[in-house]
């Protein structure tokens, strides 16, 4: 398939050489080839997630974030940690003098500044805290949860190529196995808020449930309209279907194919979120109302597991988003140029390029999150099957008829029907879909506004910005 | 019906879009270093200053203390504990001022019943339970100054004491200390100042705590001393006065 499978193959080879059962060597290779590197790139992400999260929010909310954990106070925690006396003195004296030192120095004011040291103060934090099982709980339920929610936000990366050599696993039903394995995290809240004993977990997790089952149907509809436009349900192929030679590679992006792709990538985006349950839609967790919902009763590294899996989630859906829309790990320009490199460069700057994308996605899922206010369960639900199923129905069958038309003008303009329905039409074919779904669009969006009363004035207010004070 | 759901997406992108420029311009703002308006600042290191009529840690300046204890009166919860002595030139001066700031609400109400305005509030409101446990075990209890017997610093000493006293224990170098040893009671008591925190051992309050004692009984003994001086002399002029007026009982009639 390729060369990291054919190498993990040998390794599985190898140990069914030294005399471990075939499926068991699957699984070792499996683990150092596949979990290994997975996790210790997606791990880092999610932990730096919740830093950026914090400091972005600052940043939306006139205040500063986190800015004080620094190069000494790690030092100090590390050894105060590894010794079995409490260095105090000594640790600070060498800290402050190894903090002295210019290109340390340098590092700190880096570290200290963006708040990245205080992943290690908020993760030591976390796995120092009492393992608390409130008696009451259903023990197996409540343990079992944050495994499952980890395991339903990682599996889903098996299949999520990062270039032409570095894929998990390139299933031909990827999609499929995305959405299957992402539905473990239903499982797990609903476990969560029934193994807890509780009122408030019970309520968050019925609500996790309820929302992430109804929204699982607007973000299938939208894989399976890509899937459609694509011809097929493999990430890898999927990516490859959106190549453009040239200098331009973007023209062959899925978002720009048509009109009914940007309305598409806008809605797979809010239901992506919503079924990550994060703001605005995290009901399910409701700090106002419910506690902290689902895992009010998960304390220290089992809250911890079900923050990762969420973090982990959003780097999903980033980069679920580059693959079905943004052309997955392809460079906007010169994509051609990139792709004749050797396979190592190739990987890298395709790695490189697939984590630029997925941490733009993550930035406006924060931006989003810090604008909006939660809303209620009941607009939760409306959202999902009074306004998002019908655009992504309406967007599926856009798209159809959009191939059918296609086809037919490549029928009549070339005088040849494509043995199988191309992702990117000829070029008559895309300026006739964009003139004609994005005149009907903007017409109807007019004639949308023109109707009915005027907005009232007070309203009207509120929706546009406020003139800057000079 | 299909155009009010449409209107209805409209409406809901375009209010979105607005939210998202707002957050999108303070986020902007505020990494470029254009924001205006309220800032956090870095409390520990950075410290805002506090308005003139703020209300914080009092203060009493005990050299125009005259010991009247009309804030005690004042205090609504009792947190003062006030005691006041005469030296041998028979001068009256505040030997105890503690303000015991857990009980302390900060009403303010003492320093407006304070005759000399010696009783302010200051614009420090960090309490540190480090530097303001007591030897004694009573927690932030102040003795804002070198109150106890008869010591009298003035200006320069005065602010290195304040200094002295808001380190903690361990950080008194020992010329502090030798500092805080000149510091002697007129009469020859090595410790006068039971100041803040810390200096002081456990053992050295022992003997200040018993010095007061000793002197409060000598006190307590020189008036006993002089009610039973008083006390026959009274005696003895009733008795005088007994006999006189039996000696000239019948001349004199007592007028109503």
């Amino acid at each position: 398939m390729n060369g990291f499978h054919q190498s993990f193959l040998a390794t599985a080879a190898w140990f069914s050489s030294c005399g471990l059962p075939g499926w068991l060597g699957l699984v070792l290779a499996g683990v150092v080839f596949y979990a290994v590197p997975l996790f210790a790139v997606v791990l880092p992400i999610a932990g730096l997630g919740q830093i950026f999260e914090r400091k972005i929010a600052a940043a939306m909310q006139r205040r500063i974030g986190p800015s004080t954990t620094g190069i000494v106070g790690i030092l100090r925690l590390t050894v105060n940690l590894a010794l079995p006396w409490k260095a105090k003195a000594e640790c600070n004296r060498l800290a402050e003098r190894l903090v002295a030192f210019g290109p340390v120095a340098l590092l700190d004011r880096l570290l200290t500044r963006t708040g990245v040291a205080q992943l290690a103060a908020d993760g030591v934090k976390m796995i120092g805290k009492e393992d608390l099982v409130p008696s009451g709980v259903d023990g197996w339920l409540f343990r079992a949860a944050p495994y499952l929610a980890i395991a339903g936000a990682f599996l889903p990366f098996v299949v999520v190529p990062w270039s032409q050599h570095l894929v998990g696993a390139d299933l031909s039903i990827g999609l499929v196995w995305v959405a299957a394995a992402g539905g473990l995290t239903a499982v797990a809240i609903l476990l969560a808020g029934w193994g807890s004993n509780n009122k408030w977990t019970m309520l968050g997790g019925m609500r996790a449930v309820a929302q992430i089952v109804s929204y699982e149907i607007p973000v299938g509809l939208c894989m399976a309209a890509v899937a459609m436009w694509c011809g097929t349900l493999s990430l890898q192929q999927m990516v490859a279907a959106q190549y453009h030679p040239g200098v331009l590679s973007f023209l062959g992006w899925n978002l720009i194919q048509s009109p009914f792709m940007v309305i598409l990538a806008g809605t797979f985006y809010l239901a992506a979120i919503a079924e990550c349950q994060r703001t605005p839609f995290d009901t399910a967790e409701a700090e106002s109302e419910l506690v902290s919902g689902f895992n009010t009763e998960m304390s220290g590294l089992r809250w911890g597991m079900f923050a990762m899996a969420e973090y982990t989630e959003t780097f999903l859906i980033g980069a679920l988003f580059a693959v079905l829309f943004l052309g997955g790990y392809q460079s906007p320009v010169g994509e051609q140029w990139i792709l004749s490199l050797p396979p190592l460069a190739e990987t890298v700057i395709h790695v490189a390029i697939m984590t630029a994308k997925c941490l733009v996605a993550i930035w406006v899922m924060m931006w989003i999150r810090w604008t909006l206010p939660r809303f209620r369960i009941d607009q939760v639900m409306r959202l999902a099957w009074l306004k998002l199923v019908p655009l992504a129905l309406v967007c599926l069958f856009g798209l159809a008829l959009t191939m059918l038309l296609g086809a037919r003008i490549e029928q009549v303009a070339y005088g040849r029907l494509l043995s199988a329905p191309s992702a990117q039409l000829p070029l008559i074919a895309w300026a006739l879909s964009w003139l004609l779904a994005g005149g009907a669009i903007i017409a109807l969006v007019v004639a949308a506004k023109r109707s009915g009363p005027p907005m009232p004035a007070a309203l009207r207010r509120l929706t546009t910005a406020p003139a800057r004070k000079a | 019906m299909l155009l009010a759901w449409v209107r209805d997406i409209v409406e809901g992108v375009e209010s979105f879009v607005v939210g998202m420029g707002s957050t999108a311009r303070f986020a902007y703002e505020n990494w470029s270093g254009k924001a205006t308006g309220a800032m956090t600042l870095e409390y520990p290191a950075q410290k805002q200053a506090m308005p003139a009529a703020f209300r914080g840690h009092l203060f009493n300046n005990v050299s125009n203390c005259i010991t009247c204890k009309l804030c005690a009166k004042a205090c609504p919860v009792d947190c003062f504990v006030i005691e006041g002595e005469r030296n041998e030139e028979n001068k009256f001066r505040t030997s105890r001022f503690d303000i015991d700031l857990t009980k302390c609400i900060y009403c303010g109400l003492c320093t407006r019943a304070c005759p000399t305005d010696c009783l302010t509030m200051q614009g420090g409101f960090e309490l540190d339970p480090v530097n303001t446990v007591n030897q004694r075990g009573q927690r932030f209890l102040f003795t804002q100054r070198p109150d106890q017997l008869d010591v009298r610093l003035e200006g320069a000493e005065v602010d290195r004491l304040l200094r002295v006293s808001s380190l903690k224990p361990g950080e008194v170098g020992a010329e502090d200390r030798a500092f805080l040893d000149r510091i002697e009671d007129p009469r020859g008591t090595a410790i006068i100042a039971k100041f803040g925190v810390g200096y002081y051992t456990a053992d050295e309050v022992k003997q200040v705590d018993a010095r007061r004692e000793e002197l409060k009984k000598a006190k307590e003994a020189q008036a006993a001393a002089a009610k039973a001086a008083a006390d026959k002399a009274k005696a003895e002029a009733a008795a005088k006065a007994a006999a006189d007026a039996l000696a000239s009982a019948p001349a004199q009639e007592p007028k109503p």
